[in-house]
């Protein structure tokens, strides 16, 4: 951390020009802490605290229980004595060092693991043919675990030659559902029309209608913290990735409410990878669902250039390995939202705005609207697609972001009150759309604050605010 | 008392028209609160935090942000009515309490803060004989519970600023003989124009910024503790507080080598003795004894400074 000259510190201590102020009130300053006070008021708050140790102390003593974490508000120094014992210093050096080692040696071989897999797919047209001769029948029980991949699929029997193929498949797909617990996911109840795990509409190029009905709940973990960058700036998260507590699939669903909406997927012709990326996850499908709530889980993969490969499918699959690094996100110049799956070395646009050879729009009537986009990957459609495909609409330019602390929550905000939010590490993508009392946000969203997952501030161009205090279900007018 | 400012025609009319609305949300008739008197309170909360030429809109927006059913039930509490006393000691009894004890950190000091603030907040005190309660002058601008929070660690920070100065006098006492205060530290005086130059460097930031220098800086905050005060990630502040040291220190140079400083020059004076950064450190961090404004009770205590 770079240090500050000490005629900083000194200067810093000197009392300001302005003329003696009287000390906020306890509103403001409460009202300061909860992010609710006017810009003008929080300026002027702030330009208080800048030379008011006393109230800087007061708001931090002030902080609710679960956000103030160091117990002596002068001890800085006094916890990092220990540290200061040289034997303590480089043994906790050493345990660093070793544990990276071993999640990097790990991760190697799961990757290396994968790529194998991946490669072994069986492509459509052979897959298309077993499907007829030998159908699947994939139990509904309790989540997998890892040491049960290959008793969650039944094969007819006779069908050995090809059985080894689709147990590999299955292998995948339970590779992936095992880390797909850790991760928050969009769930949907199943429609019948899903069965098998790789018939329906997805993998046969027809379409298929799924009904979604019922409320299902988000449960976010409290301890996530947010942090919001206005455009030009990157907002990569350089914070360690958070071991949140495991999750079961379960309990981790987002919330529609409002009437039961109908979702369409339409398909194109697709490549092999595609295919087989679209199978494991309809295989994760069935494997995931549990006996109270046998729910499909649906995960969007997002519209991306491939990149070395299978690597970039094995970089997008492997993000819900909680010992993946976390993504980063950032916002470049033109306006485009990014994200990095490999610690900043490269950076792939999020294309938000992507028409869709595969993208279903999921409108609920509710005080926020809400529309699931799904990132789908950019690849060549048929005529018959291009024709009957809609407009590609305009891409977004994105000015403000707000990403939680283990990177898997971002909202993101932009030109003409788009606003944007993913729970799984943008996989899947919700728009959303604050009203109040009729009025809709439409300005050019500027900033995104989230004190914490459920509270939260999106400021436009035109200085009004909305907030919100359940995560978005539900938005209020401020200015 | 405090002067109250006359409430504006924008105000009146603002206030009845949102008082359905906000009247609904207060629940007030079920704390023993009239209509007639939540409707004065919105008058003066609106009167006091917004500027005397508002318009009606404005007003009528200021008022949607306000937290009126903690504010109908803070008021109706000062006002004495018992079902609101009963719903509060529901709510936030037991959250005083802890709160209390994880500002003081040790029990018998938060029952005694948490004590004496319940006593102010029901309104033992007395002014022109009516009883006084410092619920009255919770504004729903936040809320309560923070208010709450907030109204504790102010008494906590006087409490504690005054136990410094009686144990400085109890240590002079004991000792029996008059305890000289400490040479001060010989500090180098800086060059003036090395002053005039950081000045300028800390006025180009933004108020944020110069805070995030200070609770870093002066009071030693970690990162994370300065993102939870702001409501940002960590990040953010790690980010900040590191690039505000670089540009910080090229805009202290460049503004010397403006003032006619070589290149050379500006670095020797800006990178002071390394030896006097630990003392100053200490010195810098201890608080100076700043307005008073907290408390209305005026304690006069002689400091070691006055009996010398």
């Amino acid at each position: 951390m770079q240090n500050v000259p000490k005629i900083v510190r000194d200067r810093l201590q000197r009392p300001g020009s302005m003329p003696e102020e009287t000390h906020p009130d306890a509103d403001l300053l409460t009202a300061f802490a909860e992010r609710s006070l006017a810009v003008g008021e929080r300026d002027h708050v702030l330009r208080h605290l800048a030379q008011c140790g006393d109230c800087r102390e007061i708001v931090h003593l002030a902080l609710p229980a679960t956000e103030v974490a160091a117990p002596n508000t002068f001890s800085r120094q006094t916890q990092a004595r220990w540290l200061r014992w040289p034997v303590l210093r480089w043994g906790v050096l050493a345990a660093g060092l070793l544990a990276v080692t071993s999640i990097g040696v790990l991760q190697f071989s799961r990757r290396q693991q994968k790529t194998m897999v991946a490669t072994r797919l069986v492509p459509r047209d052979q897959l298309a043919s077993v499907e007829q001769s030998a159908p699947l029948s994939l139990s509904t029980s309790a989540p997998p675990t890892s040491s049960q991949p290959k008793s969650a699929l039944t094969l007819a029997p006779g069908e050995a030659g090809k059985r080894m193929e689709m147990r590999k498949k299955v292998v995948s797909a339970q590779a992936l559902s095992d880390k797909a617990t850790a991760s928050p996911s969009v769930v949907f109840p199943p429609s019948n029309q899903f069965h098998g795990g790789v018939a329906g509409g997805i993998g046969a190029g027809s379409s298929v209608g799924a009904t979604i009905g019922g409320p299902v709940h988000r449960d976010v973990t409290p301890d996530r913290a947010f942090a919001s960058a206005p455009a030009g700036q990157s907002a990569a998260n350089a914070a360690p990735l958070k071991q949140n507590p495991p999750v079961s699939a379960a309990s981790e669903v987002v919330e529609v409410s409002g009437a039961v909406p109908m979702v369409q997927t339409e398909t194109a012709a697709q490549n092999a990878t595609q295919d087989q990326l679209v199978r494991n996850q309809a295989a994760e499908e069935k494997l995931q669902s549990s006996g109270e709530q046998s729910e499909a889980v649906v995960r969007a993969k997002p519209t991306l250039p491939q990149v070395n490969g299978m690597a970039e499918s094995a970089e997008l699959r492997n993000y819900a390995d909680t010992k993946s690094p976390a993504p980063r996100w950032t916002i470049a110049a033109n306006g485009a939202l990014q994200r990095s799956l490999d610690g900043g070395k490269t950076w792939i646009d999020v294309n938000l705005a992507a028409d869709g050879s595969m993208s279903f729009n999921l409108v609920s009537q509710s005080k926020s609207e809400l529309m699931v986009t799904k990132n789908s990957r950019a690849r060549t459609e048929t005529k018959a697609d291009a024709k009957s495909a809609p407009a590609p609409p305009a891409p977004v330019i994105f000015r403000a972001l707000a990403i939680s602390s283990n990177a898997a929550e971002v909202w993101a905000g932009g030109s003409a009150g788009v606003l944007y939010h993913t729970m799984d590490g943008g996989n899947l993508w919700v728009r959303v759309v604050p009203s109040d009392a009729g009025i809709t946000l439409t300005g050019d969203i500027v900033s995104i604050q989230f004190s914490d997952p459920r509270n939260g501030t999106v400021t436009t161009s035109n200085a009004s605010a909305w907030t919100t205090s359940d995560d978005g279900q539900t938005w209020h007018k401020q200015q | 008392m405090p002067v109250m400012k006359p409430i504006s025609a924008a105000v009146q009319s603002a206030v009845a028209d949102a008082l359905q609305e906000l009247h609904a949300k207060s629940c007030c008739d079920q704390i023993g609160l009239s209509r007639e008197s939540f409707a004065e309170v919105l008058g003066d909360v609106a009167t006091k935090y917004l500027p005397a030429g508002c318009s009606e809109g404005e007003a009528r927006s200021f008022l949607l942000t306000l937290r009126v059913e903690e504010l109908a039930l803070a008021r109706a509490c000062a006002a004495g009515s018992n079902p609101a006393w009963e719903v509060f000691l529901t709510r936030y009894r037991e959250k005083l309490y802890l709160s209390a004890l994880r500002i003081a950190r040790e029990d018998s000091a938060a029952r005694d803060l948490a004590d004496s603030l319940y006593a102010e907040l029901y309104g033992t005190s007395t002014r022109e004989g009516e009883r006084v309660s410092k619920l009255a002058s919770f504004t729903g601008r936040g809320s309560l519970e923070g208010w709450l929070r907030t109204v504790l660690a102010q008494e906590f920070v006087n409490r504690y600023r005054r136990t410094k100065r009686l144990v400085s006098l109890e240590e002079e006492s004991e000792e029996g003989v008059q305890l000289a205060a400490p040479e001060p530290e010989p500090v180098r005086p800086a060059d003036r124009r090395l002053e005039s130059a950081t000045d300028a460097a800390l006025a180009g930031l933004d108020s944020e910024d110069r805070m995030v220098l200070a609770v870093y800086y002066l009071d030693g905050r970690t990162l994370a503790e300065i993102a939870r005060m702001l409501g940002v990630h960590e990040s953010t502040i790690s980010r900040k507080v590191d690039k505000m040291g670089k540009s910080l220190r090229k805009k202290i140079l460049a503004h010397l080598t403006q003032q006619g400083m070589s290149r050379r020059q500006a670095e020797e004076a800006l990178d002071v003795d390394v030896r006097d950064l630990q003392v100053d450190i200490r010195r810098s961090l201890a608080q100076d004894s700043g307005p008073e404004a907290f408390s209305e009770k005026k304690v006069q205590v002689r400091t070691r400074e006055d009996s010398g």
